[in-house]
């Protein structure tokens, strides 16, 4: 039954949400831990992306309609703004 | 006159035939508008990460959250993620008694997060925290918190209507396999959503 890789990708989220907790309340120095988080974020997004919204197995027009409109449009947006956020948050230093 | 027949017509591009990308019309649709409401949240989330460097310090997450609760919230969306995918299985295999249930599992999952999160808004107001003032320190945490949690449980509120109206119609046999899956997709993207808003706000 196809349904099992629906729910070994539910394990997978789950152990991630767990292991993401138990690091977010760990000794990690606060630069490390916050690329650890967006990873392990970027990995659950991924999965749920491919897995239960099926991009796996679509016509890849599809998939790079959504990587292009979503994830590249999504992350130019961060970085265009991350320069002027990190001088406030030096200029408040 | 030169007639035009199947064989000499230039083949698409997009390999979809009249269909672009082998989707239906349907499928397209609610794809774009993943997209555009994915942006939407981006902008969100980009302006709430500006402030935060902004403020020059953020409250304590400890003194705000409780961990375990979010964590339970977080366990009933993915969950129900999961049986969505399943209803979504079944319903493309012709199964509707199995889609069914599967439905009304996801909706149960998504009536309990939508309740878990009214409390959690509850305890904080009942704290103090407002769109512009909070006990904790910068005033931009409340507006932050409020709008986006809001405006995702908005979308989680759509979501179990969305769930509720496919239920009833596929139990009356009118909605087909692409009618769940397409709510199928809405659900998933709030799930999506509340992946990078429990990173980014419950443990950042």
């Amino acid at each position: 039954m196809h349904y099992k890789r629906y729910w070994a990708t539910w394990a997978v989220l789950l152990l991630l949400t767990v292991l993401m907790i138990f690091i977010g309340n760990g000794p990690l120095p606060k630069l490390l831990l916050l690329g650890v988080l967006l990873v392990a974020m970027m990995v659950k997004a991924v999965l749920i992306g491919a897995q239960f919204m099926h991009l796996s197995s679509e016509h890849r027009g599809i998939v790079f309609m959504v990587a292009a409109g979503l994830l590249l449009v999504g992350l130019a947006l961060f970085a265009g703004i991350a320069p002027d956020g990190v001088r406030a948050f030096e200029l408040r230093q | 006159m030169q007639q035009t027949t199947t064989e000499n017509m230039p083949r698409p591009t997009w390999d979809g035939g009249a269909s672009p990308f082998g989707a239906t019309w349907r499928k397209l649709m609610i794809w774009w508008f993943i997209i555009t409401d994915g942006l939407l949240f981006a902008g969100f989330l980009a302006a709430y990460g500006f402030l935060r460097l902004a403020a020059g310090g953020w409250p304590d997450r400890s003194l705000m959250f409780h961990l375990d609760f979010i964590a339970l919230m977080t366990f009933t969306l993915i969950t129900s993620s999961a049986t969505m995918a399943t209803a979504v299985g079944a319903a493309k295999q012709g199964n509707r008694k199995l889609a069914l249930r599967f439905l009304l599992l996801t909706m149960v999952g998504a009536f309990a997060f939508l309740g878990m999160q009214a409390y959690e808004w509850h305890t904080l107001i009942g704290q103090g925290a407002t769109l512009s003032h909070n006990p904790w320190g910068p005033a931009a945490f409340g507006a932050c918190f409020f709008l986006i949690t809001g405006f995702h449980g908005t979308h989680v509120l759509t979501g179990a209507l969305i769930l509720t109206i496919t239920a009833i119609r596929t139990a009356k046999g009118i909605t087909q396999a692409e009618g769940v899956e397409m709510a199928g997709l809405y659900w998933h993207f709030v799930d999506l959503v509340w992946v990078f808003i429990f990173t980014l706000f419950y443990l950042v």
